[in-house]
């Protein structure tokens, strides 16, 4: 079991290493001359027209709110998607039902204008 | 899926079809129809529930195990189902009109009084910890919504997410007990666990199953507000809009309780040292202090139902205790009486408490209802009759709730605990007469003039004064019906 | 190193980080966020056992609860989320500390 593990650590401690050995000669040898232009966020030449901390609209929390439950919903589809050929009839059944509920819920903030903008 | 299992989890497609079905009204018809339309579709949709629940009731002859042991649909199941719908219907018919006033959208609200019903019913029917977890989560999840219903009210969304947070926090200790119990057994139905853990081969997990047990527990006093973990229920309850209040101090209480008496029937005897059984006695004396006295301090009306309901609690624990001290042969029927009254007062109470406010102001203190009992005569008549009966003044059903409790108590030789009862109760005659004291208060006040009460409340308060007067009078009926 | 022992003990150790962030943390965000902890705990310490005690005897109810959890988790957080964004609208910040409409 353990030998299994080996190798991984071994790959995560070069790959840290190297990381780590990276910054620090970026750190060390790398001349620095400060300058405005250098020191805006974006460097490709963008002019920040506002602070970075913007409010988002309401609208982006309701959506992600939405898609955590969706997306949860897949957590009981792929076992059944796996599982279903060895079960009866019932399984596929019942499977259509909870995505019938869902699909209700899906209906219903369709209905309620949460996908609408503005 | 034969007719036996349809018929046996009707109630439960009732409520979800009803449920689903009022979320679509609500999205597909007009704002001034649905709300009636509505209404009327989640009312036929409880009392088909109810009707359904009583007829199992009534045909029940042998417990009843559904899909592999996950449900059990067994008499004690569907007597605290009854309460539950029956708390369930009251609070819908007081809805009626109310809502709109703190939620723009009345068919959200009815439907999440529905799937909030599903849960407890479930919860009460459940045998098995997925279900039961499951089913404690589809009932806790829309009481966290219903609690926020009114968005526009700080302290109602105050309360929602101290509710939430508060609530998923004991989940999680339920959940680890759970993974403990799974992890010491390796079942998850109620009757399995119990046999594993009872059973030789298991003796090295032993303990770790009962500190499961003992994790559950501590779930469990929060959801129905014992003593250590009671600091949510009066924000909570003071917070939430009244009507929610009412629905988390009966319903929700009595689901849990339900679940509770299963679980400590079914797994306190695993429990060889006896821990359980000492840690339950030391939150029923505590539970029932505390929450006397605390009430006695209150000048909030629903801070003070809040805290009286955390004594009743204490009471309904003591019936526990009671009924556990003779596992051969339990009475559960004062439990349930209990419960019954106390739902039905409850309700009753808050009818009047939501009749009484104007507007979007509630009654809250005391100084809101100085004077009520002269300007609605009716209103203040069943107010001090409410009041009368959670105080167990003789001839109520509150009296004879607490008669049946103290009984049961001291035929099982309970003596400290049924004296430490029969004192608190005592005190708490004290903070119930001072609400009816004020309702005759000679000062009055102006909030009452030229009102004419909807009759809705008044229909929901006099059915619940019925029924508490009759059950006051003749308990025997109530007891025919719940055995 | 990956025994029953150890996974149990790193789900104990997760879970009270997260008891410990419900607990302490002003921002609500982050409480919700610790008690999303406190249940993933809960689901390593159930997957471990399952692995290590039953799996081997084709029992693997811990599977199920655990999908079970993942989903009741999810529609916690969707609903703290929408309260929190309800508290939001009605006045601009979510610390816990500011939350002081009932005293008494």
């Amino acid at each position: 079991m353990k030998e299994n593990y080996f190798p991984i650590l071994i790959y995560s401690i070069v790959v840290i290493g190297l990381a780590l050995s990276f910054l620090m000669m970026a750190q060390y040898f790398g001349p620095r001359r400060k300058s405005k232009q250098k020191l805006e966020p974006y460097e490709c030449g963008v002019e920040p027209f506002d602070s970075h901390r913007r409010k988002f609209h309401v609208k982006f929390y309701l959506i992600a709110t939405f898609f955590i439950l969706f997306d949860i919903e897949t957590v009981f589809l792929i076992p059944w998607a796996v599982t279903f050929k060895e079960m009866s009839m019932i399984a596929v059944f019942e499977m259509f039902f909870f995505l019938f509920i869902l699909g209700i819920g899906l209906i219903y903030i369709l209905k309620k204008r949460v996908f609408d903008w503005d | 899926m034969n007719i036996t299992t349809l018929n046996g989890i009707l109630p439960i497609l009732i409520l979800t079809g009803v449920g689903l079905l009022v979320l679509l009204v609500e999205a597909f018809i007009e704002r001034d129809r649905e709300r009636r339309f509505a209404f009327i579709l989640s009312l036929a949709g409880i009392i088909a529930t109810l009707v359904s629940l009583f007829s199992q009731l009534v045909h029940h002859d042998a417990d009843l195990l559904l899909f592999g042991g996950a449900l059990i649909v067994d008499h004690t199941g569907l007597a605290f189902s009854i309460i539950i719908c029956l708390g369930a219907l009251l609070v819908l018919i007081l809805s009626h009109r109310h809502v709109t006033r703190i939620h723009r959208n009345a068919g959200e609200f009815y439907s999440l009084i529905l799937f909030a019903t599903l849960g407890m019913h479930a919860l009460t029917i459940s045998n098995d910890m997925m279900t039961f977890f499951v089913s404690l989560e589809v009932m806790s999840v829309a009481v966290y919504i219903l609690a926020g219903v009114n968005r526009k009210s700080l302290k109602s969304n105050e309360s929602a997410l101290k509710y939430l947070i508060l609530g998923a926090f004991s989940t999680a200790f339920l959940l680890l007990g759970i993974a403990f119990v799974y992890g010491a057994t390796g079942q998850m139905g109620f009757m399995e666990i119990k046999e594993a853990l009872l059973s030789e081969a298991n003796a090295p997990f032993q303990s770790v199953g009962i500190l499961g047990l003992i994790l559950i527990m501590v779930g469990f006093i929060f959801k129905i507000g014992a003593f250590p973990f009671q600091q949510w229920v009066p924000d909570v309850y003071e917070g939430a809009p009244s009507i929610v209040t009412a629905f988390m101090a009966t319903c929700v209480k009595t689901a849990a309780f339900a679940i509770l008496l299963r679980g400590l029937f079914t797994f306190f005897q695993a429990d060889e040292s006896g821990f359980l059984m000492s840690a339950l006695t030391v939150i029923t004396v505590l539970t029932m202090i505390f929450g006397n006295f605390m009430a006695l301090i209150q000048s909030n009306i629903k801070r003070l139902i809040a805290y009286s309901g955390i004594a009743h609690t204490g009471y309904i624990l003591l019936a526990i205790l009671a009924a556990l001290s003779d596992p051969a042969k339990p009475d559960i029927t004062p439990i349930l009486f209990y419960l019954l009254v106390y739902t039905l007062m409850t309700v009753g109470a808050f009818a009047v408490l939501i009749g009484a406010s104007r507007g979007g102001e509630e009654v809250e203190t005391f100084e809101d209802i100085r004077g009520l009992g002269y300007k609605h005569k009716l209103l203040g008549l069943f107010m001090a009759f409410f009041f009368f009966s959670l105080a167990g003044i003789p001839s109520t059903a509150g009296f004879m709730g607490k008669f049946f409790i103290f009984k049961a108590a001291i035929s099982k030789e309970l003596y400290a605990l049924a004296v430490i009862g029969i004192l608190t109760a005592v005190v708490s005659v004290y903070y119930y007469l001072k609400i009816v004291v004020y309702l005759y208060l000679k000062e009055e006040n102006r909030r009452y003039e030229k009102y004419s009460i909807q009759w809705n409340y008044l229909l929901a308060s006099f059915l619940t004064f019925l029924l508490v007067l009759f059950l006051g009078i003749f308990p025997q009926f109530g007891f025919k019906l719940l055995k | 190193m990956f025994t029953l022992q150890n996974s149990i003990i790193l789900g104990l150790i997760l879970f009270s980080i997260g008891a410990y962030g419900v607990l302490t943390r002003r921002n609500l965000l982050v409480v919700l966020m610790s008690l999303e902890i406190m249940f993933n705990a809960v689901n390593l310490i159930v997957l471990a056992f399952n692995y290590f005690r039953f799996y081997q005897q084709g029992k693997e109810l811990g599977h199920y609860f655990v999908l079970l959890v993942i989903a009741v988790a999810a529609a916690e957080a969707a609903v703290g989320l929408a309260i929190l964004v309800t508290i939001y609208r009605n006045r601009r910040n979510v610390d816990s500390d500011e939350l002081t409409e009932m005293k008494g």
